[in-house]
């Protein structure tokens, strides 16, 4: 042991429930040598070289957080694009005010501009809306903001896409081109509209080639990584790994993002089953072996990911009777359920874990039914079979989940952000109110972490914000509690978004709490999750992260 | 509960999605994708829960008029064939007699296309989207999708409900997109409503989008030629004296040009006509060949590396509208 450091801290909270309590953390090469008081750790000081940092003396220390499900490389590029709407709308950043008027957004997109350093890279924005914020924008408006940065606006309603001079030439258009939708002045100028399909293509595909070019992936992962570390995370794992650019780039954006210092957390890539089946058929397995091996712990596979089921805001989840409120709202298509034993035997033969995404009642009944059928052909202890979002159950099905020795990785933040909403549309009251019932998992016994998703569904990645929703359960309008006896402690709440997050990723014998041995991730908060009005826990603000010993900020 | 801004949350989450999945279409696409007319040509058929897309989808499969037509729905066991013409069957695809396929959506649409367009053992792909599926949003994904070429979207509406669900905030907002988004509106069940009942959906069609191509349907009795683009291949008009209820009628500019490309381009982007659909090849004054296609609202005029003849064919409901549009093209002659 070359040199320890010791972390001091006003109180660190271990998760370790033998240990629960301390306030200093001994630290050498990545790794925990002990945690207590700088006295009780004494014995490793006086044996090796030592210095104490006492830079978060006044701080609270927690394990680093771990959000197990995220999808920072898929949505780093979109979360690139402004936002010009009328309304709120929750961003990496927190919530984005709504533009009320046109010069608004004008405003807006000045701003951008006059900020932009690089004029080759397009200012892409969305959520333009000219019903109500005054009118359609056009060509010369924007011309008037930048004729040299090109600018590209997608409005939502109808489908349409506004573009400036530049954005025109980077397109490849002008006063001769012949195609449906291109829009133009009554003297037959382009006026910088494109609408429907082929025009929008159109119009896309340089913005496309931009976002998604060269680097673009890297950009991304920087970006979101960034997001994530401010809010205190420092493991999380990439559901559809594979989806964007396919499995070697996307592992090699992460590789050299970690090497270049760009992305402090440690990552998991959970292969995304149809798109590795298709690449690699018999070759499977051995490519995830060969990943393994390639693998560290900052970057790892692990895992094996179905998409079974369609999303909680979409209203494109499956249920069980008595269904959708209207039918005719509900857009679930069918998933060939009858080879998904055969499909998920091979992995679950090698010993791989599974997680597989199911967020209606109906979909959890077929996913515990196949993993009945898997236990049933190959029985396993230990398996870790992760249901992946858990949005609409009953506690009969969290029982029957704990008989089969699964569990869950839960998103709690639609508690908050949308049942309320759906009671009326969609799903009905008792389904909504009770989205995401931990309080049963608990009551079941079925281990289960909190996870935000980001940001495949328009909410905040923040544990924090996600431990107060299960914590309080508070509806959007910010007084109702849904389903009270769906809440969870503060203590188990914060064990979700820690030790327990560990455990759903099969890693807590080296992460999610504070323990001699484990690696050095802690999270450190300005105040005490533990002692702040529960109703406060979404307020504390995160102050730094430390990752394998080494402070990120 | 205050909840004042329901609706626009629910839309700005159906705008996300639909960034996205614009963005994603975009880049699926090969770079060398080729505006080939080889590609397999794709129509989408939108409409809510009980407007009468089965029972079109049924029609066309059992009267294809010698077209292979694939047909991905959403539950293949709803389709309901006659019994006669099933032939294999899962509960994923059911293969008919008459070389139709009727198969499942996959949760990779895109993949799914590719497949078929590689597989190449059908003329035509019809796509049935439904509830609160974005027109818009798959439309995208098809129109990038290697070898596949979006036909047109087609829109069913349903006029004996069409009232109450424009009356509905929630299925209002559906309804309006799916509308504004659709080349042909099918304004199904004509059988069972009087003419009244038929005018004053046609009216609410036309509020919602303005523009807006609309055919009545009795028993769902279409005829191939209108839902996909592929049936004129080659400017021939499949016979529709079969269906009594149901006609179709056509005039062919022959020959057709010489038009300037951007001029014919204004007059279609501006212009009222009420053709169904339009197709065939036309020369310019340097003797550059284009091809021009028609689908209700939409066009396209492409380039092309000689098509088979100079001459165009125009389809619609009644023998006025198709003599005021050729009467229109002509004119651009004259210009």
């Amino acid at each position: 042991m070359e040199h320890i450091t010791v972390y001091t801290a006003a109180h660190i909270h271990t998760m370790d429930q033998g240990r629960p309590d301390a306030s200093a953390v001994a630290v050498a090469d990545g790794r925990i040598v002990s945690v207590g008081s700088v006295e009780s750790i004494e014995p490793w000081l006086r044996r090796h070289p030592h210095s104490i940092d006492d830079r978060y003396s006044d701080k609270i220390l927690m394990p680093g957080f771990i959000d197990p499900h995220t999808h920072l490389r898929l949505s780093g590029t979109y979360m690139g694009l402004e936002y010009v709407g009328p309304i709120e709308s929750a961003a990496p950043d927190g919530l984005r005010k709504g533009l009320p008027t046109r010069d608004a957004v004008l405003n807006q997109l000045r701003a951008l501009a006059a900020e932009r350093s690089d004029p080759e890279i397009p200012i892409t924005a969305w959520g333009y809306d000219p019903a109500s914020q005054s009118g359609h924008l056009d060509r010369d408006m924007l011309d008037q903001i930048s004729d040299t940065v090109p600018i590209w606006v997608i409005a939502y309603a109808p489908h349409i896409i506004y573009a400036n001079s530049p954005m025109l030439d980077l397109i490849g258009v002008d006063d001769d081109s012949v195609g449906h939708g291109i829009g133009r002045y009554p003297d037959g100028r382009l006026n910088g509209w494109f609408v429907e399909t082929e025009a929008t293509a159109r119009a896309t595909r340089p913005v496309a080639d931009v976002v998604y070019g060269p680097g673009s992936g890297r950009a991304a992962i920087d970006r979101m990584g960034a997001v994530a570390k401010a809010a205190g995370v420092t493991t999380t794992a990439d559901l559809v790994w594979g989806m964007a650019d396919g499995f070697e780039p996307e592992w090699e954006d992460h590789e050299r993002a970690m090497a270049e210092g760009t992305l402090p957390l440690r990552m998991f890539m959970i292969p995304f089953e149809p798109k590795l089946v298709r690449e690699f058929g018999d070759d499977m397995l051995e490519f995830l072996a060969a990943k393994r091996g390639q693998g560290d712990d900052r970057l790892n596979t692990h895992g094996i990911k179905y998409v079974n089921d369609g999303s909680y805001p979409s209203m494109t989840l499956v249920m069980n009777e008595p269904g959708y409120l209207d039918e005719d709202t509900a857009h679930t298509g069918e998933v060939p359920w009858e080879n998904m034993v055969e499909r998920m035997l091979p992995f679950w033969k090698a010993g791989v874990q599974i997680h597989s995404h199911a967020n209606g009642d109906r979909t959890l009944d077929m996913t515990l039914d196949t993993l009945e059928a898997l236990q049933r052909i190959h029985p396993r202890f230990d398996h870790r079979f992760t249901i992946e979002h858990y949005c609409i159950s009953s506690p009969a099905q969290a029982k029957r989940l704990a008989a089969l020795g699964g569990q869950a990785s839960v998103n709690i933040y639609f508690v908050h952000f949308r049942a309320q909403l759906h009671s009326d549309h969609g799903f009905g009251p008792d389904r909504s109110e009770a989205t995401a019932r931990l309080g049963s998992l608990e009551r079941a016994g079925v281990p289960f972490a909190l996870h935000s998703d980001f940001n495949l569904v328009v909410t905040p990645l923040s544990p924090l914000l996600a431990a107060w929703c299960a914590v309080n359960r508070i509806g959007a309008d910010g007084e109702t509690v849904l389903a009270p006896g769906e809440r969870i402690s503060v203590d188990r709440a914060l064990r979700a978004i820690t030790i327990d997050a560990a455990y759903i990723l099969n890693r807590d014998d080296r992460l999610g709490s504070i323990e001699v041995g484990k690696y050095a991730d802690f999270t450190i908060l300005n105040d005490d999750p533990y002692q702040v009005d529960p109703q406060h826990l979404r307020d504390i603000e995160v102050h730094d992260t430390v990752l394998a010993g080494e402070p990120t900020n | 509960m205050s909840r004042p801004t329901e609706l626009r949350f629910e839309e700005l989450d159906s705008a996300w999605s639909r960034v996205i999945a614009t963005l994603s279409a975009s880049r699926q696409r090969d770079k060398a994708k080729s505006n080939d007319r080889a590609d397999l040509d794709v129509t989408l058929l939108t409409g809510f829960l009980g407007s009468g897309k089965t029972t079109i989808l049924r029609h066309i499969l059992e009267h294809p008029n010698g077209l292979k037509i694939a047909v991905v729905v959403n539950d293949v066991g709803g389709i309901e064939v006659d019994a006669h013409l099933v032939g294999e069957k899962t509960s994923g695809r059911i293969s008919l007699a008459n070389g139709c396929v009727c198969c499942a959506l996959a949760d990779d649409l895109s993949h799914q296309l590719e497949t078929l367009a590689r597989i190449g053992d059908c003329d035509v792909v019809i796509i049935e989207a439904s509830g609160v599926a974005d027109p818009i949003s798959i439309a995208h994904t098809i129109h990038e999708t290697n070898g596949c070429h979006l036909d047109g979207i087609v829109a069913v509406a349903d006029p004996i409900s069409l009232e109450e669900q424009f009356g509905n905030q929630h299925t209002a907002l559906l309804l309006r997109r799916q509308l504004q988004a659709a080349h042909l509106v099918l304004v199904s069940k004509a059988d069972l409503v009087n003419e009244h009942a038929r005018q004053s959906a046609s009216d609410l069609i036309a509020e919602a989008a303005p523009g807006s191509r609309i055919l009545s349907l009795e028993n769902g009795q279409i005829d191939v030629t209108v839902l996909c683009g592929a049936a004129d291949r080659g400017v021939s008009l499949t016979n529709s004296d079969n269906f009594s209820n149901f006609e179709v009628v056509s005039t062919v500019i022959s020959p057709a040009g010489p038009w300037d490309p951007r001029e014919l381009g204004k007059v279609l982007e501006h212009s009222k006509h009420q053709l169904l659909r339009a197709k065939g090849w036309f020369d310019d004054e340097h003797g550059s060949r284009y091809h021009l296609e028609v689908v209700g609202r939409r066009w396209s005029i492409e380039q092309s590396n000689g098509g088979p003849f100079q001459a165009l064919v125009l389809i619609g409901v009644n023998q006025a509208d198709v003599d005021a549009a050729a009467v229109t093209l002509r004119a651009i002659t004259k210009r």
